[in-house]
Formats: structure tokens, C-alpha cells, sequence
């Protein structure tokens, strides 16, 4: 099988891996580079778990072939924050009670983190409309809007 | 598991001579949200792919007339594009509505077209502004309005070897305005279960000066509907006339039953839809 080596920028630091060209962005990151928090829901786009940001915009990292990320910058839940320092968004998701089961959170934070990088004080409309594509069966969302409008404030 | 060839060419001669070579075994990437998701869902492995991402395709250019939309523009750029906003306004509202904003920032307006899907959000809304597409090829280039474009479902006039490159909107000019609407199955993150586009210019006298009706997800292609076009043209827009286009395009489709809806319902919503876009595009939001 051809292989292609891949070199991006993952979470601030280079990585170079080598991947066949039908692999997706999610596939290349949970099993070629360890790096699990982008979720394998339905791989067609559709629920959101797999939300990371390509270039400074959410992506559905399952729509995005592996090969076209060379050169470019993705950056996941794991590169935000950490335990000890979380992300306002992490820090106000745990807070919120924003997640139950936790499958959708790390695509659900990473759409709201491209959300609130460009539109860095949303109305609950806009929030709304920010995580639309990212499908939550636990918490009925209500929770994980308070907690994204509660982070915009904190982030200032 | 196959072998499959990547190619990321950096110029359009590149791209072309990769397409010549191949053809027809190789296939086009533009956003991948189409492509990749068949690609995972092991529908359709193609043989090489040859990815447009890095040629200079994702613009929106006002050229005299004519307002020059690159083939590889995303749903997120055409959607915020204050041009097509002013200009073209169905098509930015089109963008708007589909799917989600990840999905918005991947996906492609050249793609949306390509695709053919009989339900596109974009397509329809191109359909309706009187849109045309630059096929490029090694050596030349045509110019296929997109009333000609689509042969049916997924299938379109593109000859292997020939990449569409640019998008032409003839923009809306005074008197003149556009309008896209959906109904899905919910607001958000949803295909059309049907779609809606209109194109109105009303003359001094508030005539009908010029009308297009484009309707999606009502046929095995997106479809225009000519019977209403003409029944409105030098009429006024009154409301007895908006609800007459309506049947008459819900008369002129040919829907079918499927998981998104019936036909029974495609009909009903279509009279509403019609006639809801076109008093939209009008500036008559009055009415139900």
C-alpha cells in the first residue's frame, strides 16, 4: 500500500507520520497518533463528536482527508488545557454540569472554542447556532449553553 | 486494502494535466464532505485523488456584470460575503443553512454544484439567480449555464478531464431582489425536504419585469419552473398571482416518496414554499 508522510503543526508542536490516502484526519489522529479526545461517532459529518480545529476553524475531522492537513495547524481538546489549568471552557463545562456521558464534550468544547474565537461575546442564538452541528443525547443542551455563555464572559 | 494515489497540485496547469492523465479514474477533492464521508463509509474508493485545496480557487469577485465566485470558496466565506449578501442574496442565505458550521467550513460551492444532489442547498439558490459554470480543460474552457448543468441525480454535463473553476452570478440589480427557503425536518443540520429559490424584478410601475422560481428536492434534478415564470412575467405580483405560481409549481414538479418526506406533502409544502420565497424576494412579507 502507498504511503504518504504527513507533517502539521498538532497542538503547537511538528509531528511527521506516514498514512495511506484514504485515511480521514480522525482515523490518522486516534490510531496513528494516539491522540483520542476527537470522538468516532457516525464519520459522515453528522454528529459533531469528532469536531477539531484545522487552521483556526471547526472541522469535522472524519470529513477531512488525512493527506490534506499537511503544512497546516489542527489543534484538539488535549492542546486547550490541562487538569491542572483547564480551559475557561473546560473549567466552566464541569461547573455547568455541561456533560453527562461526556462522548460529545471534546467536539462539543471545540466548536465552542472556534465560536468563541471569532464572535468572543455570542447572544444564546449564536451559541445555539455555533454548536448546531454537534449532537448531544444526555444533556439537553441547556447546560452546555450556560456553560459556553458563561466561559465568553470569563474569557472577557 | 487498495492503492490509492494522492496528488496536491499547486497551479491549475498541474491540476489539469493530473485530471488528463488519469481520467476517468481519478476524482476531484475539493471540501471532502461528500467524498471523504463515502470514502469512510467504503461507498466509493476512487483510484487517485486529486486534491484542489492549495490551487487559488476560494474567491468572490465583483467583474463589471458579473459577480466571479472561485469553484473551491467555502460555504462559511460565501455565506459571510457582504458582495453576495448585497448582490446575490439567495445564495449567501443558501450557504447559511447548510449543514453546520464545521461542515461550513469544508464544504465548497464548486462541490455543492457538483454533488448534484436534486435536494442542494446552493444549487438550488444558484439555479434560481441564473448562475453558470467555467468547466476548464487542458487547452480551453465552457461555459454551461446551470439550467443545462445537471443530467440527474449525482449525474452532471462534466466530461472527464474537466474541472469546474469558477461560478458566475449575474447579481441582483435595482428593483431587484432574491430569496432562498428550506423546509427539513428540523431548523438546523438538515436536508431539504424541499427547497425554494426566487429571483424577482419589479419595474417602476410594480410589474413583473423579470421572475425565476427554482425548486429542489421536487425532482430527480434541481428544477426551474418555467409555467410560472412566464404566467408572472409584465403581471403585477398581487397576492392572487404569488399563490397561482405556487400551484402551478406544485403541478409542474415530480417528486417522490422517501425517508425525507412524501410525495403528498412535497406538493402541499411546495405551493406554500413558492409562494413564500417569491413574496420574500418581492419585499411582500405579508401574506401566510
Amino acid at each position: 500500500m502507498i504511503k504518504y508522510p504527513i507533517t502539521f503543526k498538532l497542538n503547537g508542536k511538528q509531528v511527521t507520520v506516514e498514512a495511506p490516502a484514504t485515511i480521514n484526519l480522525l482515523t490518522l489522529l486516534r490510531d496513528y497518533l494516539n491522540v483520542t479526545s476527537a470522538k468516532f461517532g457516525c464519520e459522515q459529518g453528522n454528529c459533531g463528536a469528532c469536531t477539531v480545529i484545522l487552521d483556526g476553524e471547526a472541522v469535522n475531522s472524519c470529513l477531512v482527508l488525512a493527506l490534506t492537513v499537511n503544512g497546516r495547524a489542527v489543534t484538539t481538546l488535549e492542546g486547550i488545557g490541562t487538569i491542572e489549568k483547564p480551559h475557561p471552557l473546560q473549567a466552566a463545562f464541569t461547573e455547568y454540569y455541561a456533560a453527562q456521558c461526556g462522548f460529545c464534550t471534546p467536539g462539543m468544547i471545540m466548536a465552542s472554542k472556534s465560536l468563541l474565537d471569532h464572535n468572543p461575546h455570542p447572544t444564546r442564538e449564536e451559541v445555539v447556532d455555533g454548536i448546531v452541528g454537534n449532537i448531544c443525547r444526555c444533556t439537553g443542551y441547556n447546560k452546555i449553553i450556560e456553560a459556553v455563555l458563561d466561559a465568553s464572559e470569563k474569557l472577557g | 486494502m487498495k492503492n490509492v494515489q494522492f496528488f496536491a497540485p499547486e497551479t491549475l496547469d498541474e491540476a489539469l494535466q493530473l485530471l488528463n492523465k488519469y481520467a476517468p479514474q481519478i476524482r476531484v477533492l475539493a471540501g471532502g464532505t461528500d467524498l471523504v464521508r463515502d470514502m469512510n463509509l467504503e461507498f466509493n474508493i476512487p483510484d487517485n485523488i486529486l486534491w484542489i485545496g492549495k490551487l487559488p480557487l476560494e474567491y468572490i469577485i465583483e467583474d463589471g456584470d458579473i459577480i466571479r465566485v472561485g469553484a473551491a470558496t467555502r460555504m462559511q466565506t460565501v455565506g459571510n460575503s457582504p458582495v453576495l449578501k448585497e448582490k446575490a442574496r439567495a445564495v449567501a442565505q443558501a450557504a447559511g443553512k447548510l449543514a453546520s458550521p464545521p461542515v461550513r467550513s469544508l464544504a465548497t460551492l464548486g462541490g455543492n454544484l457538483c454533488t448534484a444532489s436534486p435536494a442542494a442547498d446552493s444549487g438550488c439558490a444558484l439555479l434560481g439567480l441564473d448562475a453558470e459554470v467555467v468547466l476548464t480543460r487542458l487547452g480551453g474552457q465552457r461555459v454551461v449555464p446551470l439550467t443545462q448543468f445537471y443530467l440527474g441525480p449525482n449525474k452532471t454535463v462534466i466530461q472527464p478531464g474537466e474541472l469546474m473553476t469558477e461560478i458566475c452570478i449575474r447579481p441582483t440589480g435595482s428593483g431587484e431582489g432574491s430569496a432562498y427557503q428550506k423546509i427539513g425536518r428540523r431548523q438546523a443540520m438538515t436536508l431539504a425536504v424541499l427547497n425554494a429559490t426566487c429571483r424577482v424584478k419589479l419595474d417602476g410601475l410594480g410589474l413583473v419585469d423579470d421572475v425565476s422560481i427554482a425548486v429542489g428536492a421536487a425532482a430527480p434534478t434541481l428544477l426551474r419552473i418555467t409555467a410560472a415564470e412566464t404566467m408572472l412575467r409584465g403581471k403585477p405580483l398581487s397576492e392572487a398571482a404569488i399563490i397561482e405560481a405556487g400551484e402551478i409549481a406544485s403541478r409542474d414538479i415530480n417528486p417522490m416518496d422517501d425517508v425525507h418526506g412524501t410525495v403528498w406533502y412535497r406538493r402541499k409544502v411546495t405551493k406554500i414554499l413558492v409562494s413564500r420565497t417569491l413574496r420574500e424576494a418581492a419585499g411582500k412579507n405579508g401574506g401566510g
